[in-house]
This record gives C-alpha cells, structure tokens and sequence, in this order.
C-alpha cells in the first residue's frame, strides 16, 4: 500500500496485473483473463483459453457421420440445434442432398426457437452481470417456455439431436401450434417489461452507453459476424444475405445499432427476439405438408463443404474436407464467440475496469464452442 | 450470379485453379509463393471478411487454409496451399487482417504451422507444456 502512494506521488503509476478467472461468474464459462491494470484503466488483457478443451474436431475424425452430430449439441448446449444444423448442411452440400419443403420450415423453427432460448439465456446472464439480478430469474424462466417448445419437437430440452442429413428427424406432434402460440405470446408480453427494466433503467444505461465503442471497419478487420457485428452499423445477416432454408420465403428485419458500443449490443439482441418471434410465427403459418425427411446416402463422395448458419453469436460455419471413407476427413468447426473473445485485447484497452464484466458480457462468450 | 464470381476470381487469382463446391462457394488452390500476395488482392477485390484459417493434414504435406468471404454480395472462397510437412513454414495473414492472429495461433497449436510474422505465436487451446499438434494424423495419443 505505501510503495503504491510512493510511486504516485512521484507521477508514476504502478502497474498491477490481476487474474479474473478461470472459476469467476462473470466469464460465463471456465475462462482466464489476465488485465494489466494502471490505476483502474486496462492496458492490457491477456486471454488464456483451453479448460473445457474436448478435442471435438479430433473426435470427428474417429466417428461416422451419424455419430458426430451427437458431439456437435455439446459444444454449445445453449444454441445446440445451430451447432447440429452447421454440421449437417456441410455435409449436404458435399453430398448435394435435397432436403424436402417442410423440413426446411421445421429447420427454421428450430433455429428461431434455438435464438431466442440463447437470447434469453444471455440477457439473464448480462443483466446479473450489470447488477440487475431480478432479471436472471425472469429469463431463464421464459427461456424454460422456449425449451418446452424443443423438448415436444426433438424430445430432449438441450442436446437435441434433431437434424440428420436429409431433413429433421421427427414431425411436429399434435397440438404444437397452440402451444407455441401461447409460449410466444408469454415471453412477447414479458418482453415489454424487460425493456421497461434496462432501457429506463439509468443504473442500466450508465454502465452499457458509450462503453467500448467498436468501429464497423474495426469490426469487420477482426472477422467478427452476427449482432456483435450488427451492432457496429453493418448491415449483415446470413439469414437474409445467403439464405438457407425456408428464409427467403420469411419476411423479417435485421435490427443494426449506430455507435457499436455495449448498449448497441445488448439493443440489437433485444430486438432480435422479437424478430425470432415474428419469423416462427410466420413459419407456423406457412408450414407446409409433405415428407420430413428424405432417405440420404450414408456419407458424402469425396469433397470439401463449407456449412454455415446464422448462430446467436454469428457465423457458426463447419469445413469438412471428406475422403470418401464413412468418417470425415478433417472437420474445422468455425466459432463465432472465439473471434468475439479473442479479439478483446484488441478492443478493450483504455476501458476501465469495472466495466469489463459488462464488455466481457456484451460479447456473449459460451465457453463451449470456444474451447471446443 | 454464380458464373461471374468464378469470372471474378479467375481474373482476381490468375495462377490457381479454382474448384467451385457449391452455389456460390469455391475452392482455389494457389502456389505457396503467392499466398500473401493472394490474400491482399482477394481482400482488395471485396472479400474482406476472413471467416477462419486453417490447415489440414494430407500425409505428405500440409495444406494451409484461409476462408474469406464478401459482405456486399454473397460468395465465398477458400484458398489452400501445400506446404513441406517436416517445416510446416508460412508468412502470416496478420498484415494483412488483424483478426488473422488468433486462428493462426489455434492453427500452430492443433496442427503445428508456424506463422512466419505472427506477433504473438503461443499455444492457446493446449497447455504450453504439450507435446506435439493433435489434429496431424500420425499424433499418438
């Protein structure tokens, strides 16, 4: 304590580096951080990865192609449905697979529903993060709304296993659309006092507005994608810019923030949840009938496929590079959040530091497809 | 639509040959030499987004990959090149995307590519006192 006043008053400032993590709260995952800090400005972060390393891209080399998706919801078990539909779109492009009209509706649904669940997963976290905690409860007990809607499609809450190459794997069950109506109409009323929560909250608004501004150029030079990216001011959506599925059929907006700073990034996935609302329902409405499913070959000629979906965090993209043989090659899983936080070095420097757990928060990290 | 990105990148990378692998994705395989030089007129041409980088072990040799992509209109390429197995040695994409550093670092810890100009080459996914790259073929684990 004496050496630091000593060294201030002579207009020098110690340096003090501190670690935050790997087992804190607020890093969301088993994650370590170590920030240089002068004062209470961050000169410098160091991000240590690699707890929860599983190896997953080694593991694919040693399965079949039916197996592997079973790895693949684990990456992310909150987004799993996005993790499996990277997957087996890369391999039906390989193998140029046609997928039948419905499924590609039941695909949609799936993600959507995927979205907002993860949505909602991460407002909680960021909201008790930022202090609010009365919204951790609240969300995660709307998400449970959402997660009843999977579990009656794919039989599990959160490894799914529902998409297989051709198709998904069960039709909706009976008595789906009310239910879906009524969970959506729920967590769409909630919404509203959600919003009510941050957007006039001032505690809420001091500690996001202006905080770590990132530029679109900035953006765009370190790889970033999905609302991160969107909250820079780039008007980017695989959904609408490369679509898949059934979403060039689906009439939707893609929310963009203006500053690129942390409110920007908690707007933009605000209002995305109600675009996902908006889309499901639309889906539901527009369900066509017919197979769900084709029969595929068991597994791709040789080739080499690049898979992408829009995940709740950005481009979840599977390049998988086939032999011919029945397991792949080389799998590469692309993770969006492992660009987002990687990148923090880079943008983080000269904040101060009690707002790094609501920068580190505004990235969304998820430990799992980080460390793969 | 699709034609013309082929067109586009022909004209762009004159010396590889370019594989198309699905609607609007290809494939370009390029001279080691040219691969700096690949990265930046690709960037210049609108792909500015760099999706990841890559390597994947083909026995004799290992091919080294970067995925980039237009933000503008859709398309997307990925640019291999073989590189000797026994010194696995690149020049790195970092002067040319910043966000490059990170996927190389992953890519020197899984696969063993040293990045030639990478400032800060460490493992990141592995304990630094591993030994060896998991992801090459002949890994014994």
């Amino acid at each position: 304590m004496v050496s630091i006043q000593e060294k201030t008053v002579g207009r020098e400032v110690r340096k003090l580096v501190i670690n935050v993590g790997p087992q804190h709260p607020s890093t969301h995952g088993p994650m370590d951080l170590i920030i240089t800090v002068e004062g209470e400005t961050i000169i410098d972060v160091d991000v240590k990865l690699g707890y929860i390393h599983r190896g997953i891209e080694k593991l694919c080399e040693l399965r079949n192609y039916f197996q592997i998706p079973t790895y693949l919801n684990r990456l992310c078990y909150v987004s799993g449905m996005f993790w499996e539909y990277g997957f087996v779109k890369a391999v039906e492009e390989i193998m140029d697979a046609k997928v039948p009209e419905r499924a590609e509706w039941l695909r949609v649904i799936a993600c959507e529903l995927t979205r907002i669940a993860s949505h909602l997963v991460w407002f909680a976290a960021f909201a008790a993060d930022v202090g609010l905690f009365t919204a951790f409860p609240w969300g995660l007990r709307d998400r449970d709304r959402i997660l009843d809607l999977l579990e009656m499609m794919s039989g599990q809450r959160m490894t799914f296993g529902y998409f297989r190459v051709g198709g998904v794997r069960y039709d909706l069950p009976a008595g789906f659309h009310d239910y879906a109506e009524k969970a959506l109409n729920y967590v769409e009323r909630n919404l509203k006092d959600y919003e009510k929560l941050i957007y006039e909250n001032p505690v809420f608004l001091a500690r996001t507005v202006d905080i770590c501004p990132v530029s679109a150029s900035k953006a765009i030079e370190l790889g970033w994608t999905g609302p991160v990216l969107r909250a820079s001011g780039v008007k980017r959506d695989l959904r609408r810019d490369e679509p898949y599925a059934a979403y060039e059929a689906i009439d939707f907006e893609i929310p963009v923030g203006k500053k690129g700073d942390t409110f920007d990034r908690v707007y933009v996935r605000m209002e995305e949840i109600k675009q996902s609302i908006n889309i499901v329902r639309q889906a539901l409405k527009r369900l066509p009938s017919g197979p769900y499913q084709h029969r595929a070959l068991l597994y791709p000629p040789p080739g080499i496929g690049y898979g992408y979906v829009e995940d709740s965090r950005g481009e979840c993209g599977y390049m998988i590079v086939s032999d011919g043989s029945p397991k792949p090659y080389r799998v590469k899983i692309r993770s969006p959040a492992y660009v987002h936080v990687m990148s923090l070095p880079k943008v983080m420097k000269g904040s101060k530091i009690a707002d790094l757990y609501a920068i580190l928060g505004s990235f969304d990290p998820c430990l799992g497809e980080i460390d793969r | 639509m699709s034609q013309d990105l082929e067109k586009r990148l022909k004209e762009i990378l004159p010396y590889a040959e370019i594989y198309k692998i699905y609607k609007n994705k290809y494939y370009a395989k390029i001279p080691k030499d040219k691969w700096l030089e690949s990265a930046k007129k690709l960037k210049d041409a609108g792909f500015v987004l760099l999706s990841a980088v890559t390597a994947v072990d083909r026995l004799n040799s290992i091919e080294v990959m970067f995925i980039c992509r237009r933000l503008e209109a859709n398309g997307l390429v990925i640019v291999g090149t073989l590189i000797d197995r026994n010194d696995p040695r690149i020049l790195s994409l970092v002067p040319i995307w910043e966000g490059a550093h990170f996927h190389e670092r992953e890519t020197f810890d899984l696969m063993g590519v040293y990045f030639e100009g990478n400032p800060d080459l460490r493992r990141i996914l592995l304990p630094d006192h591993w030994v060896g790259h998991p992801l090459r073929k002949d890994y014994k684990w």
